[in-house]
């Protein structure tokens, strides 16, 4: 009986270390995933607050330097614009008159 | 620089600096307008239109950039200069070519009543029965404009003394003096060439769009400078048309533009000033 049940407990014995084994197992994938997760998180947040914060990099979409749009189209539209005239320097070459 | 004149649209036109190629461009391009525009040329597209007053009709892309460039005109410049004043020129006697109006014993017809608005949707165009365009000055002004943008390199387009260059060109301004005409374009309007009589009573072709009537200015001559020959010829004929507010009514949009009265006293408004005194210290 001993005997038998000794091999009985020892047969349950490797049955519930293989179960502890598993669960181990489990656990410490789940803590690998759990820390890679967190290490990607880690060097995401890492990498765009390095992007907004740090100089060198562009934060924002490029544009280019010019005046908002609405501006523009009412200044081309605006037909009163004025030229620019200054002491004359040289001999005529031409005459404004009433036509 | 070399030169080359020919007539169109009423006055000499002087082209410097035009290669062979470009200068028989622009007198084509003069004369295409002339036909298209003049109120003197039987079949022109503005006789055509001015004929269907009262209905709508379809005109070509060139007619319709033209008129929407003249009623920008007469927004900007608060109506004064109107595209629809052929009905006025027409009752004070210009009904025929410059060149073959004299003294006339008959007295101007009464003047046309009132403002109605022109309708322009693209190519589509309604005139208001009763009115007929008159886009001769925005007409000319484009065509110098465009011929300018012909010219290879640097030169100067005038037509009838409205000038626009590239490049830098000394001009010689009405009554005395002379000025460098330095980037865009210079434009007089006035009262001493175009004019006739009717039953002995002066007229001249710069109607006051509230009365209908040649406009009673004390200028008889306005120079004004503009980035373009349009804007100076609309910048000049409004300081005319503006009377004594004249010189204000362009400082305010900072125009340069220079005044000869009736008894040939030269003004010249802040602007214009500006532009020598600057002109002076930069040198």
């Amino acid at each position: 009986m001993d005997t038998e049940n000794g091999q009985g407990s020892s047969g349950r014995a490797p049955a519930g270390r293989a179960a502890a084994l598993r669960a181990a197992h489990r656990r410490a994938i789940g803590a690998k995933a759990g820390l890679a997760t967190l290490g990607t998180l880690v060097f995401g947040t890492a990498m765009v607050f390095a992007q907004r914060s740090y100089a060198g990099h562009t934060k924002d979409p490029a544009t280019a330097l010019e005046a908002p749009p609405q501006f523009v189209r009412v200044v081309k539209q605006d037909l009163l614009q004025a030229g620019v005239v200054g002491p004359a320097q040289a001999p005529p070459g031409a005459a404004t008159a009433p036509s | 620089m070399t030169q080359v004149r020919f007539e169109a649209m009423g006055c000499e036109i002087v082209v410097g600096g035009a290669s062979v190629g470009s200068q028989d461009e622009i007198q084509r391009l003069f004369h295409s307008r002339d036909r298209c525009f003049s109120r003197f040329i039987d079949g022109s597209e503005l006789n055509r239109v001015n004929a269907a007053a009262g209905r709508p009709i379809v005109v070509s892309p060139l007619f319709a950039d033209t008129l929407q460039v003249a009623l920008r005109a007469c927004r900007e410049t608060d109506g004064l200069v109107d595209p629809g004043l052929g009905a006025a020129l027409l009752a004070a006697g210009y009904d025929r070519d410059f060149a073959l109006l004299g003294g006339d014993p008959r007295p101007p017809r009464p003047a046309p009543a009132g403002r109605r608005p022109i309708f322009a949707l693209g190519r589509v165009v309604r005139v208001p029965a009763g009115v007929q365009l008159d886009l001769n000055g925005v007409v000319k002004a484009i065509a110098v404009d465009d011929a300018l943008a012909l010219l290879a390199g640097e030169g100067f387009v005038s037509a009838g003394g409205d000038i626009a260059v590239r490049g830098e060109l000394t001009v010689t301004l009405p009554g005395a003096g002379a000025v460098a005409l330095q980037r865009g374009a210079l434009a007089t309007s006035g009262t001493t060439k175009r004019r006739w009589s009717r039953a002995g009573e002066p007229q001249h072709h710069l109607m006051d769009p509230r009365s209908g009537r040649p406009v009673d200015s004390p200028w008889s001559l306005v120079t004004a400078c503009g980035a373009t020959c349009v804007a100076a010829d609309i910048a000049a004929k409004a300081g005319f048309l503006a009377g004594s507010d004249g010189p204000a009514w362009l400082d305010a949009r900072g125009i340069p533009a220079r005044f000869l009265d009736r008894d040939g006293a030269i003004r010249t408004n802040r602007a214009w000033d500006r532009n020598l005194r600057t002109a002076v210290a930069c040198t």
